[in-house]
This record gives C-alpha cells, structure tokens and sequence, in this order.
C-alpha cells in the first residue's frame, strides 16, 4: 500500500515529499525572522535582564546568546556576527562592549556597525564614546529616583542629600543634581580627591555634609574603593550611626540587619531593565535599524529594600512599605 | 441483622462519609492590577480574606499573560479592558468607585497641559497592562490621535519617565493624580481628556466556572485590600 496524499489532479505525492515541503516551509519561517545577538557575561542576574527582553520579544525575533569566557576574543563575536547575521547587538557588560569596540574599529569609519544596545555596564555613557550606532541604558540608578522614593517613604521632607564621591563619579553627580533640583532635593556633594587618604577624607566628608551642611539624608555610592569592608567599619558604620540620618545604599547587604548600616537599598528591577531594553531595540527597528542620536537611558525601574531597624527607627507608616519590595532579613 | 448486611452497611456508611467531607477543589484566582502596593502585600492581603482560594498576584502583565496561556484558572480579577479581551472569561463582578464602574483617564505632564489632538508626535508614557500590541488598541480608544507609548512596568516608573524627559506626559486614570501629586514636587498638569474612560477592574470567570465562595468573599474585603484594588465596592 503505497502512503501518501493525493493531489488535485488525482496522481498521489508520497508522504516523503510532503514532509519536505512541511520542513522547508517551517525553516523558511525561522530564518525569515529577524536575528539579535546578545553577548554578555554569566550569571543570574544577565539572565533576568534577557527574560525581562525575551518575553517582551514573543516571536517577532529570535534571540542568540554568547557568554564571554576569560579566554573570549573579538573574533570569536566575529564569526558568531557572520553566521548568525543579526540585526542588532544587545552588550550586556563593559567586557562585553570592550570585545565589541576590537571587533568594529579595525574597520574604521567607512563601514557602519551594526546597531548595538549596551546595557549593566558601569559607566556605559563613557563606554559608549566613539562607537557609532549604539545607544544604551545606565546601570547606575539616578540619585533623583531614589531620593524621591525614600522621601515617600519616610513621609518626611528630604530637602538635602549628602553624598562622598571619588572623582569618576563627579560628572554622574553633577548631571544628578540637575535633576534632583527639580524634585526640590539639594544635592550636596564632597569629592574624595585622588592621592587622599580615604579614611581622613572619608571623615572629614561626613562632617561637613552632617554639621555643617546639615544634609537630611546621605546616599552613598557603589564604590569598591571607598565601600572597603575594613573603611565600612572603621569608618562609615560609628559615624553614620551617630549621625541618626537615613541613608541610601546599593547593595542589599549593607541594609542588612545584622551590619545595620543602610535604612535603603535600590537595585535595579532587571526584568523590567530588560522590558526598557526590549523597547529601545523596537525603536531602532522601527527606525529601520539605525541608531540616528546615541541616547543613554537611565534605568526606569527600581528593586526597594529596607532595613527593618531602621524602618523603626524613624518610625516608617505601615502603610508606606507596602511600596517596598522587601524587608532585609 | 446479619453480618453480611451489617459490613454492607458500614461500607456504604464510609463510601458516604468520605464523599461528602472531602475537601472542595480550590478555586485559583490570578490577579493583576498595577498599584503603588507590591503584589506580594495584596496577595496576602487577598489570602487572608479569601479561605479556599488559591490566589497568585502579578505585578507583570507578561507574567499574568503566560500564567494564563499555560494553566488558566477558574477567575482573573483584572483591569476590566484586560478581562474583556479574554473571551473564555465573562464578567461576574464589577468594581465601582464613588458608584461608578468607568473611571476617567487623564494625560499628566510637567509644567503645562497636553493638547490631546496634538500628541501623535509625543512619547506618553503608560503602565503596560495589555502587551505591546494591546497597549496600542486600549490607547486608540482613549486618545484622539495615537501617540508613541513608552511602557512602564509598574506604576512609579511613570514619574522617571517624565522626569529624565524619556515622555512628554503619562497617561493615567485620573484617581492616581494625587498619587504622583504627593510622591513628586514637580509642578505635574493634568489635562482633562473628552469621552476617555473606561472600566475599573472586574472578576471573569472561565465558562461558568465553580467559584465556591471567592464572590461572597471579594464583596467583604477590608477597606484597605478594596483601596489597593482600586475600588469601593463590587456590582
């Protein structure tokens, strides 16, 4: 018995051939759908940011992903880009962006990059010099964000912020500060010069922004240098308690209970990073694939999480944290 | 009577026993309603006034989406466009506020008011209740002219979307102004939109589900949990 399935005209087509045509079909449908990259380094929360993207994505592209290794190469980005041929590039990290720049300057100017969405990079405004066709979203969470979210939250004014910066932040301040101005928030700002020791200036700082400038609240930046755990102890934990003042922090341990340090720590949402992300990558395409203005978005969404002692301490309502996203444990 | 009709009787009397004290299957309820209060505080809040129900609470539209595409509950209490678009789910309650199940949207913007026939070229930030796709119909519906939408996960992303200039103004229902009013002091206008209004949030159940007690226990939910869903009371 022969199997098959018969054609208009009566002749019968075995089922081989129709299988074919199915498998033909259906690949068409994949490589007609259009491609992106990501290149990014390991870990859980790249692999949040590329949900918050995948699930606003659907079907409409299909998304490839390349984790950097120690030993990954700009070639090796290379010849993924020339299999895959995507339309856009999603960096996801400054080593990511670094391996890309060593892919696309050799080319020089002549040939235009494919556009590039850099995003969870420090700095990624000043990584992004020079490259053509990129945009990007900050990493770094807008003091004005964070300022006015722990003000409805304390229900108190907050009209002073202090913060201690070393010089590489200055410009991010600055530009904060802007912005924290039309919240009604003075930033009030002491830069840790280079050559200085952190300890003194670190001291010195927290006077004057508390007694002299008489700041309502401190924030306090991701710094690897000036958040040394040996400088948290000697230094930020007895003058920051003693100041009685809430502060702003970025990391979740240093509002936990048991250091007592920060009162608030804002975290980027990486889901919702990834949801911004995914917006942005429809503008480009929409803009038929160019990127006419390099654009650095900050990140819209935030992660709250407050320190239960502190909570307490300055007596938050009930009410307000049900805003929060979690109490440290 | 004999031994033979005493163990006919205690079987049956077990096989009666059994069927009629076993538990009711629970009834699932999956709840997305952006608010200013986490959906974990309302998902407690709902659990502890709504006994023999499962209730899951979504702070994303994707995640409530996908929930629903791989194992749909019996109800979905939601904006009620959202409910709407699920056809398999017919309207059981109607939430209303000040005796009014519509509620009126309204555009907020920093400084001056929107001309609402001149914003085809602005970017409005909205909360994504509805998709990409769906975010563009409900919007058609409400506005004059379509402008280009910047969507929000959650509602306070709407204020840093104005403030760092990423949206020209954010379109919103009106009952959330004073949210934003006493969250920012930037000096926020509301411009009034004509005819822009729809429903609050509605329970749907799916194909006349089973729904045990989940609509005697919405109609006696605390004040405070009836707030956070946006609502007075229930129709």
């Amino acid at each position: 018995m022969e199997v098959g399935m018969r054609m208009p005209h009566g002749s019968r087509l075995p089922l081989k051939w129709w299988v074919l045509v199915f498998v033909c079909l259906a690949t068409s449908q994949v490589f007609a759908q259009e491609r992106l990259l990501i290149v990014r380094n390991a870990g859980k929360s790249f692999e949040e940011v590329i949900k918050g993207m995948v699930d606003e994505f659907g079907s409409e592209f299909v998304v490839e992903d390349l984790v950097i290794q120690k030993e990954t190469k700009s070639a090796d980005i290379a010849s993924r880009v020339d299999a895959l041929k995507p339309r856009l590039i999603v960096l996801m990290d400054n080593a990511a962006i670094r391996l890309y720049r060593g892919l696309i300057e050799p080319l020089g100017d002549s040939v235009q990059p494919i556009p590039s969405v850099s995003l969870m990079c420090i700095q990624v405004g000043r990584e992004l010099r020079g490259l053509r066709n990129a945009a990007g979203i900050a990493y770094e969470i807008p003091i004005a964000t964070s300022a006015v979210s722990l003000r409805s939250i304390l229900d108190t004014p907050l009209r002073k912020v202090g913060v201690i910066h070393r010089p590489f932040m200055a410009e991010f301040v600055k530009e904060n500060a802007g912005y924290c101005k039309r919240e009604k928030i003075e930033l009030v700002a002491f830069e840790v010069s280079e050559g200085v020791r952190h300890e003194k200036a670190i001291r010195e700082g927290l006077k004057k922004l508390v007694k002299e400038d008489k700041v309502d609240a401190l924030w306090i930046p991701n710094d690897n240098i000036l958040l040394k755990p040996a400088i948290i102890q000697s230094v930020w934990l007895p003058l920051v308690r003693s100041s009685k003042l809430p502060v702003i922090v970025g990391v979740e341990v240093l509002v936990s209970p048991q250091l007592n340090f920060g009162t608030f720590a804002v975290l980027p949402d990486h889901v919702a990073l990834g949801a911004q992300a995914a917006e942005m990558i429809f503008d480009v395409k929409s803009n038929e694939w160019t990127i006419d203005a390099k654009g650095i978005d900050p990140p819209l969404s935030i992660y709250k999480i407050i320190n239960p002692l502190h909570a307490k301490q300055f007596k938050i309502p009930e009410g307000h944290l049900r805003t929060v996203d979690k109490v440290a444990k | 009577m004999n031994l033979r009709k005493w163990s006919r009787l205690v079987v049956w009397s077990m096989l009666l026993a059994s069927v009629t004290s076993a538990p009711l299957p629970a009834v699932n309820l999956c709840v997305f309603y952006p608010s200013a209060s986490r959906p974990q505080v309302i998902q407690k809040k709902l659990v502890d006034q709504c006994p023999g129900v499962d209730i899951t609470v979504f702070g994303r539209f994707k995640d409530f989406e996908t929930m629903l595409a791989q194992t749909p509950p019996e109800a979905i209490l939601a904006n009620t466009f959202l409910v709407k678009s699920y056809p398999e789910f017919s309207i059981k309650l109607d939430g209303s506020r000040g005796g009014k199940s519509d509620e009126p949207y309204v555009l907020l913007s920093i400084d001056q008011g929107m001309d609402p026939g001149a914003i085809g070229d602005k970017n409005i930030a909205v909360v994504d209740i509805l998709g990409r796709k769906g975010m563009d119909s409900f919007v058609q519906q409400l506005l004059p002219a379509v402008p280009k939408l910047k969507r929000v996960t959650k509602i306070e992303d709407l204020l840093p979307s104005l403030t760092f200039n990423m949206a020209q103004g954010m379109l919103i229902p009106q009952s959330l102004v004073p949210y934003f009013k006493e969250t920012s002091q930037l000096k926020l206008v509301m411009t009034v939109l004509p005819n822009a209004k729809t429903g609050i949030v509605a329970l749907g159940i799916r194909n006349n589900a089973e729904l045990g007690n989940l609509v005697t226990a919405l109609k006696k939910l605390d004040t405070e949990t009836k707030q956070m869903l946006g609502v007075d009371e229930w129709k």
